[in-house]
């Protein structure tokens, strides 16, 4: 294979999982500018194989994810993560202050969970391959997809409460789910 | 997908930087290949100007004149009592060499001894 040819198939990659790869470098504890890093390292790696690997996509995400929990343990890293932005995701006019608490909350749950969260929704990965990278069973991965959902679920709840009943109930219902994510 | 996943799905996640994809595609395609291309004849030009350099300029580099002092700065580390002289020498004092023994050059001498005459003794 030339090597316009793997720099083009990288290419075509990056762009379809960049932004999703970056998102999963944030939920396995990274800051932004270190899943940067990860994913730089992860492509000019991925550019070295001569040959395409077989099912491009999940095989970048395991590289990626190996790099990643590698990267996560230096001490001094951890100490200029906690300096980083928060956010994780792009901002929108059409973002409502529930979806931010929900967005938040989604960041404050523990790692496994949003781990999962992260590879099923945005990955678009079944629970099976999940269990197959993570090394955990389909019904564990399963069950802290539940869990984590469920979370994530109740400042999303506010705005329907807030849609329906236009009482203030959806702040008083926000504050504790926020609290409650981080278990 | 139900009703919470479609709408997290529709969070759009944070883009990574406008120069990362510059740092991984268009660096690596123009960056090792030339790199090792120049790499290729410039190290070995460097080393033979570098060469000439050194060779037209004995006197005047900074090498040669390191290369002078080094064995004396060796004897001086080895040797103490050379350390003493080489510091006196450069002083002036203590330097034989500097010393005209004058009384020597005189054609006069006047000695303690005396000899017979040995034309008075001949005749």
């Amino acid at each position: 294979m030339g090597d316009d040819e793997q720099v083009n198939w990288c290419e075509q990659l990056y762009h379809t999982k960049a932004a999703e790869l970056i998102l999963y470098g944030r939920a396995l504890g990274l800051g932004h500018g270190e899943a940067e890093d990860v994913l730089q390292e992860t492509f000019l790696a991925l550019m070295q194989k001569p040959q395409i690997p077989a099912n491009a996509g999940h095989y970048c995400v395991r590289s990626f994810r190996n790099r990643a929990l590698n990267h996560r343990r230096s001490l001094w890293r951890r100490l200029t993560r906690e300096l980083e932005s928060q956010r994780w995701f792009e901002r929108s006019p059409s973002e409502s202050p529930a979806e931010r608490a929900a967005m938040r909350c989604l960041t404050e749950l523990p790692v496994e969970q949003r781990e999962v969260i992260v590879l099923k929704i945005w990955h678009q990965f079944t629970f099976e391959e999940i269990s197959m990278l993570t090394e955990a069973s389909p019904n564990t991965v399963a069950g802290r997809y539940r869990y984590g959902l469920q979370k994530i679920k109740l400042p999303l709840k506010g705005v329907v409460y807030e849609s329906d009943e236009f009482t203030g109930n959806a702040i008083t219902l926000m504050v504790p789910a926020s609290s409650l994510c981080r278990t | 997908m139900n009703l919470p996943e479609t709408r997290l799905h529709s969070w759009c996640p944070r883009r990574p930087s406008a120069g990362l994809k510059r740092r991984i595609f268009i660096a690596r395609t123009l960056s090792l290949p030339q790199i090792a291309r120049a790499l290729g004849w410039l190290t070995p030009a460097t080393a033979c100007l570098l060469l000439i350099f050194l060779v037209l300029n004995p006197g005047n580099t900074a090498s040669s004149n390191l290369g002078r002092q080094e064995p004396i700065l060796a004897m001086i580390m080895s040797n103490q009592s050379y350390a003493v002289h080489f510091v006196n020498h450069r002083m002036g004092q203590n330097d034989l060499s500097a010393v005209t023994f004058d009384w020597t050059n005189h054609s006069g001498s006047t000695p303690s001894m005396c000899f017979p005459h040995f034309g008075k003794l001949l005749n």
